[in-house]
């Protein structure tokens, strides 16, 4: 049977990779004693697939993983038996049986929500967001391993909602991610600031993921 | 940690502590906080199986906080010094000056300089002399702990021995020191009444003109003549921990340890730790089996592995291993087995425990020629170890490996172009199978090392070879290598040379190494980061010859750095072992026959065995 776990990672396992926070749910799972399944041949591994990877240093109440167990355990059970045994920073925030519909986490996702906090002040912040709209395309500088390309990236910004402070410019934005089209918050936040005329400062801004999507019928719904 | 410090650095999560099975405690409530410094990298050090035994053994004292410090890599180190952030320890965050004890293991001489680095980054005087009431006291055990010259006016006292059986007692000293108002040398003073530590500052050298040890005495009148390292004798009855520390990122060994024995019956005359824990002392299958459960249980590793010296010598070993299988192969759990005797019962084992996932088969010959195997008292024969391939060959291994060491003691041109023919007659080996078992081809990969003489074993007194003659050595087996099918590599010759200086060396040498780690060494046990230029260049600096203390012939009546210190093994025994060496004469292993040794003082382990 497959289930969904829905977690966060925040704090100091921040700082944790996507290939160690693979060993650290693999441990986890053997710790909580779940009857995980085994992939058959010569180096048997857990059954287990994540989402997509969260970026190191990045903080996020939405991450998702599936398992496969052998037989069936209460979602209940499995949450409890997880939240037991992991590191302080993880926590397991839901866990939902397979339904027949269900395809794998990293298959259906398709949009990913973020909180951006810039380190700044930036007035009548919707307002200039509205303009940059009113351009055809966002085209910036997209570095890959080898190459360097310019791309258009609007279509891959489906909402952007501004929620300063007094003292910070904040907002909520949703954009792709996924296997079809992916886009890296840090690349939007790059072009808010290429749009501006200002220097982008990476340490500056903090980033953290709050949802990821499906696509349902043309509605976004959480993984 | 600050998170955009976090952010710049490799592999942040060496700073954040947080593994699994940490152990939190309020600093406030402990009357002694003691840092456990490793001084390497993260990675290495959590992969040592005596600092999870420690970590343990010293918190499981409510009045004690153990937290753990590690060599932070040059990245981290460059952000430190330039915002002036002092090294702290994991657990707390807390910088190293507010600890009461900062505790180094010396695993491998080529640390000592990330030692000093470390008390430096801490901002700690790094000479015990300048280091003032308010300070951490710094105390430094493990193997190097058995010559603790070249560190000794630089860490305040040493353990000379095993940390279970004096810890309890010097804490509670300390404790009560403090509690009294007591000064950090009315506490020193205290500490050499207890078994095995060393004080240095309470012991004065003098030299003769020929720059060897003309006197090595005591300035304090509690200070005992000769030190005696301390041991457990019954291990199933000492600590061992419930539980280990899991990181959560990779790190050099990720599984579950069990720690089979202590000491090693063989004898191999080049071997320290094969003299220094004597003698050897077993733990029950029966205790370990029971200890196996709640450690793979509450770490969650797919692996588990045993260690010790050559664990084949365990007695119980059959029924360990297969207990082992029996629990936890259905679990999906991995047996690692560390290098056994190849027999057919451990083939069988090997298959059993290894499936598919056929590693590489690994032999430790040390010399190519039985002469010198003699002479080094390594109980392999040439039989042994091609009978051993060819039943591996036979079972579908198709990769050997096999270790060498190069500047042995008597060694000649024929022994090291015997590496070379010994190499030749495994891969002849694989070939006088039927051609149909031959299907993937055969590797052999040798490896050979230079010879450091270390302190406390029969050739303590022998030259090392030079740098040179090292790789004369070294060019010579690697021409005599003719076949297709063997790799050889041999290990940096600079770095054992160097080694070797420090191995042996005396309370001056001291000087060069603080001189060589002003000069920016420090990494030094990493081969693309040691800089021989460096230790050259300091030990001309501080007046010091390097040939004195590596390539020299010492005279069996000369004082010796480490003669104060007693291992049990006598120093007459050490003698008699080199001189048979010369004649090429095997002494037997522990269980086949006692040789006297002087170990059996201790009153445990083989020596009572039945």
């Amino acid at each position: 049977m497959r289930y969904r776990i829905k977690f966060s990672k925040v704090g100091k396992m921040r700082f944790i990779g996507h290939l160690d926070l693979l060993k650290v749910f693999q441990r986890a799972i053997k710790r909580g004693e779940i009857p995980v399944s085994y992939s058959k041949g010569f180096n048997p591994h857990q059954l287990m697939g994540f989402a997509i990877p969260l970026p190191l240093g990045m903080a996020s109440v939405g991450e998702y993983l599936d398992i496969e167990i052998d037989g069936e355990i209460s979602p209940n059970k499995i949450m409890s038996s997880l939240n037991d045994v992991m590191p302080e920073g993880i926590q397991i925030l839901d866990v939902r049986q397979f339904t027949k519909d269900d395809r794998s986490c990293a298959t259906v996702l398709e949009a990913a929500l973020y909180e951006i906090l810039l380190d700044d002040k930036i007035i009548d912040f919707s307002e200039m967001i509205k303009n940059m709209f009113l351009q055809n395309s966002f085209e910036i500088e997209k570095i890959s391993k080898r190459k360097t390309k310019v791309a258009d990236i609007k279509p891959d910004i489906f909402s952007i909602e501004e929620i300063s402070n007094d003292k910070f410019t904040a907002f909520r934005t949703i954009i792709s991610a996924g296997s079809q089209r992916n886009l890296k918050p840090e690349l939007l936040v790059k072009y808010i600031y290429k749009y501006m005329g200002k220097e982008y400062e990476f340490l500056k801004v903090k980033y953290k993921r709050i949802e990821l999507f499906k696509n349902d019928n043309g509605r976004f719904l959480p993984l | 940690m600050r998170d955009d410090i976090l952010l710049r650095v490799e592999k942040p999560a060496r700073y954040i502590g947080n593994e699994i099975n940490m152990v939190k405690k309020n600093p406030e409530e402990a009357d002694i906080r003691f840092a456990f410094c490793f001084p390497d990298v993260y990675e290495v050090g959590m992969s040592h199986v005596g600092l999870q035994i420690l970590y343990y053994f010293f918190n499981r004292r409510n009045d004690m906080y153990c937290e753990r410090c590690f060599a932070p890599w040059y990245d981290m180190e460059e952000i430190m010094r330039e915002e002036n952030i002092p090294l702290f320890a994991l657990e707390t965050g807390d910088s190293l000056d507010k600890f009461d004890f900062l505790g180094f293991t010396l695993q491998y001489e080529m640390s000592f300089t990330n030692v000093i680095n470390m008390i430096d980054l801490a901002g700690i005087p790094i000479w015990a002399k300048d280091r003032k009431e308010e300070h951490p006291i710094i105390i430094a055990g493990g193997p190097c702990a058995y010559n603790p010259e070249p560190l000794a006016e630089i860490i305040d006292l040493f353990y000379i021995g095993e940390g279970e059986v004096s810890y309890d007692e010097l804490m509670d000293l300390y404790k009560e020191n403090k509690k009294n108002g007591g000064t950090k040398k009315e506490f020193l003073e205290r500490a050499l009444r207890v078994e095995g530590i060393y004080v240095p500052c309470f012991y004065d050298v003098t030299y003769k003109d020929n720059g060897q040890i003309k006197t090595f005495k005591p300035n304090h009148k509690d200070a005992p003549r000769k030190i005696r390292k301390v041991i457990v004798n019954d291990l199933d009855k000492s600590f061992y921990p419930e539980k280990q520390l899991v990181p959560l990122i990779e790190v050099v060994h990720d599984r579950v340890t069990m720690e089979v024995f202590r000491g090693c019956i063989r004898g191999c005359r080049f071997c320290q730790a094969g003299y220094v824990y004597r003698p050897v002392r077993e733990r029950s299958a029966e205790n370990l089996l029971d200890k196996a459960d709640n450690l793979v249980k509450y770490s969650g590793h797919e692996e588990i592995s045993l260690t010790s010296l050559s664990t084949g010598d365990y007695r119980d070993f059959k029924k360990l291993a297969e207990g082992l299988v029996d629990k936890f192969s259905k679990e999906n759990i991995n047996i690692s087995l560390p290098s056994l005797r190849i027999d057919a019962f451990s083939l069988e084992l090997m298959k059993k425990v290894q499936e598919v996932r056929k590693s590489s088969l690994t032999f430790a010959p040390e010399a190519g020629t039985q002469r010198l195997r003699d002479v080094i008292n390594k109980g392999i024969t040439e039989e042994e170890i091609l009978n051993g391939c060819g039943l591996a060959f036979e079972g579908g291994w198709n990769r050997v490996k096999l270790y060498f060491m190069v500047g042995l003691p008597t060694e000649t041109d024929d022994d090291l172009i015997g590496i070379a023919k010994l190499s030749s007659a495994i891969v002849d080996k694989y070939y006088e199978m039927p051609k149909e078992k031959r299907t993937r081809g055969v590797l052999v990969v040798v490896s050979s090392s230079c010879f450091v003489p270390k302190p406390f074993t029969p050739f303590q007194w022998a030259p090392q070879a030079t740098f040179k003659e090292f790789m004369a050595k070294q060019k010579l087996v690697k021409t005599s290598m003719e076949r297709k099918q063997i790799k050889f590599n041999y290990h940096e010759v600079q770095l054992s040379s160097m080694e070797g200086v420090l191995a042996r060396g005396d309370r001056r040498v001291g000087k060069a190494i603080v001189r060589a780690w002003e000069k920016g060494a420090k990494f030094d046990g990493w081969n693309d980061l040691f800089k021989y230029d460096i230790w050259t260049e300091a030990f001309k600096e501080v007046g010091l010859d390097m040939a004195f203390y590596a390539n020299r012939q010492r005279e069996y009546d000369e004082i010796l750095p480490w003669d104060f210190i007693s291992i049990g093994v006598s120093k007459e025994f050490l003698i008699k072992e080199m001189e048979k060496a010369i004649e090429g004469k095997i002494t037997l292993n522990c269980r086949a026959e006692c040789a006297a040794c002087g170990a059996k003082s201790f009153g445990g382990g083989v020596c009572y065995e039945v």
